[in-house]
């Protein structure tokens, strides 16, 4: 019955309106990440999504609508009856996949079989230059992975297995599997949650050229600094953000496009803070201005439309 | 009995009071050197000797601190690290010109009673310490504007060569002017090429003193401006200056004797700045900035998560 991360072993129930309020009861109060699914009728589907015990939203999903819905509706469209109900506890970068794949519509649907086809449905995407994400089910794993431009973007890529997650491609082409159902979807340039991977995407590339720079101008271990010196900044917040030697890596969940704007404007302020300390401010804001100008247009319009832009992140 | 390493604020600590020492004994080094230079506390029968020779210590003392501080930043970086080659130019420059103070002594030593060759082993040092600091710089303005299509080591030569040949020029604007009489060529073009490299790497730390602002990491090129100053005044003294002073003015010895102090003054500074700058740096690396986090993007508590 789950829609999605089939083998990871959700737990379903016969329940009425009261043990799903109780499962979302326990979403908040344990501040986990996880997804509740209501089998309303044979066709269609609630899911409520939670990020970190915050109710990231609710959704109606039938053959062919994906619908958002207020909480109120979601509970009410139980009604009295008993119904499937099963929850998933997810990690954060899961959660993020199945928000974008809740907001998205699906475009294309095929099968592949074997590793020619494999070849060949990877090939056309790059040709077309893809960017969306895409469901892949087989009797082995289920998942999503996002291609930008083509290219499939292993951050954004998730899978669960019997075994557990995994975060590569290669993992789902290289299974015993003989039959992969392929789902691509086409996200609403204005959902929260495409609006959100576009963003993190585009921040981090941003911060990765710009770490790296850095550690052109000042070496290694000044970079270690900065790190550290940002990473002790994030520690608090308890963004699940990590910056790695010039690599920004985001597994953080954010349950609103906002906070995630507010989450990448305070950690480039805090980048910023440290390379004018060292730096000082005209280098700095050239590092910050090169590396933005190397952005692709949608990474830039991106960026831009937050005011996540150089002259934001220098006193 | 137990002891427990001191924790990263500890360490930053230390070496901050650590610092702060340094910069008193380096202060008082340029108070005592300036002393020396001035006064010339020894006395006897080889007191100017013995005075020079002295001060020339405290000199080469001041070079030596530059030098090693310098050498113990660049060995800071991997090999394979960008900032590498701009501080082991740098740090070669800084021993070259160690050769050049050592240099100084041992040639008075030798050459006290005569008068010195027109070019020595001093002046090898010296170039080829300019010629270190132009890479240094060559390297580090590569660092910050050429990253993708990286300048060739061609550009270095040639500007190199532009030095060299604005030498040439401004040696024969100065035979025509008469200045530098009882000198030869070669020691008049070696005396001028002196002050065009000052222009040149002067300028050329001006810019990055300008680029980097307030920031820390670009403080050991300010000494470079400040020695283009020292240097520029004892040029302008040795090439001429002194006559157009002294007929000039009424009390012309004691204006070119107050500048010749202020020049040897900023000389003996600028390796003192600059060790200072490199030691600040090396503590950078090893210990990080000490100051905190100023401003809130957004306004949020740091300890509310999202």
């Amino acid at each position: 019955m789950p829609l999605f991360f089939r083998q990871a072993g959700s737990s379903q129930f016969d329940g009425s309106m009261a043990y799903l309020e109780s499962l979302k009861n326990d979403f908040e109060f344990n501040q986990t990440t996880g997804i509740i699914e209501v089998q309303v009728t044979p066709s269609t589907a609630v899911f409520l999504l939670f990020a970190r015990g915050v109710l990231v939203g609710a959704y109606r999903l039938g053959p062919e609508s994906r619908q958002r819905l207020s909480l109120a509706d979601a509970l009410a469209s139980l009604g009295k009856s008993i119904a499937p109900i099963c929850s998933l506890n997810l990690s954060d970068n899961a959660g993020r996949a199945v928000w974008l794949a809740l907001e998205s519509t699906p475009c294309d649907r095929f099968e592949v079989h074997g590793a020619n086809e494999w070849e060949a449905f990877l090939a056309k995407y790059k040709a077309e230059q893809f960017t969306g994400q895409v469901q892949i089910r087989s009797k082995e794993n289920d998942g999503f992975v996002f291609f930008e431009k083509g290219m499939p973007i292993s951050s954004e890529t998730i899978f669960s297995t019997l075994q557990g997650f995994h975060f590569n491609l290669q993992g789902v082409q290289q299974s015993p599997d003989t039959l992969w159902e392929v789902t691509a979807t086409k996200a609403d340039g204005h959902s929260q949650a495409y609006q959100s991977t576009l963003l993190r995407f585009s921040a981090g590339k941003w911060g990765n050229k710009l770490l790296s720079r850095y550690q052109d101008l000042v070496g290694q271990k000044l970079l270690q600094t900065l790190t550290q010196q940002v990473s002790l900044f994030i520690q608090p917040r308890q963004w699940n953000i990590r910056l790695v030697s010039t690599t920004i890596f985001d597994q953080h969940f954010f349950p609103q496009f906002d906070h995630t704007v507010d989450a990448y404007r305070e950690i480039f302020m805090a980048i910023g803070e440290q390379a004018d300390l060292i730096l000082g401010s005209t280098l700095s804001q050239r590092l910050l201005g090169e590396t933005f100008t190397q952005l692709g247009e949608e990474e830039l319009a991106s960026l831009e439309a937050q005011r996540l832009i150089p002259a934001a992140f220098l006193a | 009995m137990e002891t427990s390493n001191p924790s990263p604020a500890e360490k930053r600590r230390i070496s901050q009071i650590l610092s702060y020492v340094v910069m008193a004994i380096a202060f008082i080094w340029l108070i005592v050197t300036t002393w020396v230079y001035k006064v010339g506390p020894l006395t006897g029968q080889h007191a100017d000797y013995l005075n020079s020779q002295l001060y020339g210590a405290l000199v080469l003392g001041a070079a030596l601190a530059t030098a090693i501080l310098s050498t113990i930043l660049a060995m800071q970086f991997k090999w394979n690290e960008p900032p590498f080659l701009v501080w082991l130019m740098f740090a070669i420059g800084w021993w070259a010109w160690v050769g050049g103070e050592a240099s100084s002594m041992a040639l008075n030593y030798i050459w006290w009673f005569y008068d010195y060759p027109d070019i020595t082993i001093i002046d090898i040092f010296y170039t080829v310490g300019y010629f270190f600091f132009i890479l240094a710089l060559f390297f580090q303005f590569r660092l910050i504007y050429s990253r993708e299509k990286k300048i060739g080591l061609l550009y270095y030569f040639i500007i190199v060569a532009l030095a060299l040949l604005a030498t040439l020029g401004v040696t024969q604007l100065a035979l025509k002017a008469g200045l530098g009489a009882g000198h030869s060529w070669i020691s008049i073009y070696q005396a001028l090429f002196y002050p065009v490299g000052d222009l040149a790497i002067g300028l050329a730390a001006l810019w990055l003193s300008l680029l980097f602002g307030r920031g820390t990491w670009g403080r050991p090129w300010w000494g470079l401006i400040a020695f283009a100053l020292a240097d520029a005044i004892n040029i302008f003294l040795w090439i001429g200056g002194n006559t157009l002073l002294q007929n000039s003015f009424a009390n012309g010895d004691k204006i070119i004797e107050t500048i010749d102090l202020i020049s040897t003054t900023v000389y003996t500074a600028s390796y003192l700045f600059v060790a200072i700058a490199f030691l600040m740096n090396y503590n950078l690396i090893k210990y990080g900035p000490a100051i905190p986090r100023k401003r809130s993007a957004t306004g949020a508590s740091p300890t509310t998560p999202r």
